[in-house]
């Protein structure tokens, strides 16, 4: 009983054990194509970007805050890039160009979140429109191609056998999950997501520590965009739409809460993965590809469900019940 | 006089009311097609649609709720709403169909976040997946007209004709707005039941403490909400003579963005429908004046995103100023 509690209140666990069923499952369904070299280099390529931007993000959503922006981030930044290489600005300072401009996106709408207290989503979602304009304005609405190919090589390169953009995918989330661990500095989130007043009364300066947030995710959607525009070796200004969702419901997956507090990047890349898994099930299964948003979206609902059940249950099995009114989120 | 000012400024409504017709001011002095009935006609036809879903938003949202997933439910409504009415459905039946759909996913939604308590920004979330896989699933089933935004369209000419015709020059779309911007506005200032979502939004709980009962009346919301998505989709198919599915994911964002302009809070407790109805006004305008400017429509999100930015940092500051 024990140990099934344990299994089910920890989200990586029970969640990397259903995904590694579902892939025996689909190992012994569809083993030619599923096991295929091309297949599994495909989910990888597939889930890469999200991944970039997933180990801020959920250092951002740990503290409670919140970003709707990265996506138009991500297209901008693949768009300033792409201007840049195509004024003929060398590649090495066109790349640290567009970082720096993700991360001073980051740093304006952080601000306002962090040192006037607006609320994120109003924030991050009027950036979203200005941002989303602004891809539009400067591009005039059309990909943009033509790069140099040192650039468009980039991406692709292979190191040990394994794309860069990969690799660095692997390396972000890895670094992510080190930090959060790890790192002073990084686990302040917890503090802030589970009560920020308290964590101020600690002597976290409160501020900062969001503003960082707010200054990473941009930045590191900046580097998404940038390692996307050198793999397509084109740049499609609708290319980060559906970013923001998708991560953020593969954050929640991962066992993060929208109120802070909780989540690691080992949870967020097996919410990733298990995303990125049910859209290559559909594709192997021939399923219509237009059914993939379906089962995305049932099992988020069930799983915060579950989320907000299990926890329901554990106390109904472990405690008294308390008469107090519920107003616990999930 | 110089408190009545000060009074007067300190409401939402009044600032807005100010914008709007310094807008027009500009736009028609810019502009000579401006002032014209048939750019008036257009801007109220926009505005009819989006103030009838904004003022269920804005119950929403006075209660702590709010709902991200309209787009997609405004996509699959009108999915079904098409093949019903392309099989030669009765008229009737077809929308009574489509309003029962509507509440019925509003209550659903509704029931998630209220009995399991879970947040309604993942919720409503989860539901905009579902709901735009259905839409695009169902979609390819029926025989859209057109195949690139999956455009409904071929209803029968009884239908058109339910917000379809003019009346005294005026859209008879205009008159179902008002009717529901009148109710909307009389039950949730005056109504004891929907009252209560300022309560709820304020404080929820102290709500439950005092003996509302909050999960039914955020049951009763989300079905609102839902309901008021399947008459804008009647009323928008029946208008324009097509229904169209794909590119609706802008829709809940722009309602929402309405709203907050119109003065009401994502914590809750504060909005009114008739501010939600001046920010529907002021972004129809916005849009409108620069398509009659012939500026770039690129802009329009730019400037709907620093209205955004702008209202709610006066809003804070104000309120920050107010407290001292």
């Amino acid at each position: 009983m024990n140990i099934i509690k344990k299994f089910f209140s920890n989200r990586v666990l029970s969640l990397s054990f259903f995904v590694f069923l579902f892939i025996l499952f689909l190992a012994i369904s569809k083993p030619a194509s599923f096991l295929s070299q091309i297949n599994i280099w495909g989910v990888l390529y597939g889930i890469s970007t999200n991944m970039i931007v997933a180990g801020a993000m959920t250092s951002l959503l740990i503290s409670g805050g919140f970003d709707l922006s990265v996506g138009s981030v991500l297209a901008f930044c693949m768009m300033v890039v792409s201007l840049l290489l195509r004024a003929g600005v060398p590649i090495p300072l066109a790349i640290i160009i567009t970082i720096a401009v993700g991360a001073i996106l980051g740093a304006v709408m952080g601000s306002i979140i962090a040192y006037i207290g607006i609320n994120p989503f109003v924030v991050t979602l009027a950036g979203w429109f200005i941002i989303d304009a602004l891809i539009l304005i400067i591009s005039g609405g059309t990909a943009i191609s033509g790069f140099p190919k040192v650039f468009t090589a980039m991406a692709n390169y292979k190191i040990l056998k394994v794309p860069f953009i990969i690799l660095f995918a692997f390396i972000t989330m890895i670094l992510f999950e080190i930090l959060l661990r790890n790192n002073k500095f990084f686990r302040q989130n917890f503090f802030i997501g589970g009560n920020e007043k308290a964590a101020e009364l600690l002597g976290i300066n409160v501020r900062k520590v969001k503003l960082i947030n707010y200054i990473l995710v941009s930045a590191m959607a900046a580097f998404a965009g940038i390692l996307l525009a050198s793999r397509f070796s084109v740049s499609i200004p609708t290319a980060g739409s559906e970013t923001a969702f998708q991560v953020i419901a593969a954050i929640i997956i991962g066992g993060a809460s929208l109120q802070g507090g909780r989540g690691s990047a080992t949870g967020t890349f097996v919410g990733l993965l298990f995303v990125a898994l049910i859209s290559d099930a559909i594709v192997l299964f021939s399923v219509k590809v237009q059914w993939t948003n379906v089962f995305i979206g049932a099992i988020l609902i069930f799983i915060v469900i579950m989320d907000a059940n299990t926890s329901k249950i554990i106390q109904k099995l472990g405690q008294p019940k308390l008469s107090l009114p519920k107003n616990r989120k999930t | 006089m110089k408190s009545f000012f000060a009074k007067a400024f300190k409401k939402r409504e009044v600032v807005l009311l100010l914008v709007i017709i310094l807008l027009c001011a500009v736009a028609g002095l810019t502009s000579k097609s401006f002032f014209t009935m048939d750019n008036f006609r257009a801007v109220m036809v926009i505005v009819s649609i989006h103030t009838i879903a904004a003022c269920a938003m804005t119950v929403l949202m006075v209660s702590g709720g709010f709902d991200i997933s309209i787009g997609s439910v405004l996509a699959f409504i009108s999915v079904i709403l098409g093949i019903l009415l392309n099989r030669g459905t009765n008229i009737t039946v077809s929308i009574i169909i489509v309003l029962i759909i509507g509440y019925f996913i509003g209550t659903c939604i509704g029931f998630i976040i209220s009995k399991f308590n879970v947040n309604p920004f993942i919720t409503t979330l989860g539901a905009m997946f579902i709901f735009k896989g259905l839409a695009w699933g169902v979609g390819i089933l029926g025989k859209p007209v057109e195949n690139q935004r999956m455009v409904f369209g071929n209803f029968p000419q009884a239908f058109n004709n339910i917000a379809g015709g003019r009346f005294f020059g005026v859209e008879y779309i205009v008159f179902y707005m008002v009717g529901i911007l009148i109710i909307f506005s009389v039950f949730l200032n005056y109504n004891k039941f929907l009252r209560q979502n300022f309560y709820v939004g304020g404080n929820e709980t102290a709500a439950r403490l005092v003996g509302i009962k909050v999960d039914r009346l955020k049951v009763f919301n989300y079905a609102l909400m839902g309901l008021m998505i399947a008459v804008v989709v009647v009323l928008k198919a029946s208008r324009y003579q097509f229904a169209v599915v794909l590119g609706n994911e802008g829709f809940p964002m722009e309602i929402i963005t309405a709203v907050i302009i119109g003065g009401a809070s994502l914590r809750g407790g504060g909005g009114s429908i008739i501010g939600s109805f001046l920010g529907v006004v002021l972004l129809t305008l916005v849009y409108n004046i620069i398509t009659i400017l012939g500026i770039v429509p690129y802009w329009y999100g730019f400037l709907v995103g620093f209205i955004l930015l702008a209202s709610i940092l006066v809003y804070e500051t104000t309120k920050k100023f107010k407290i001292r």
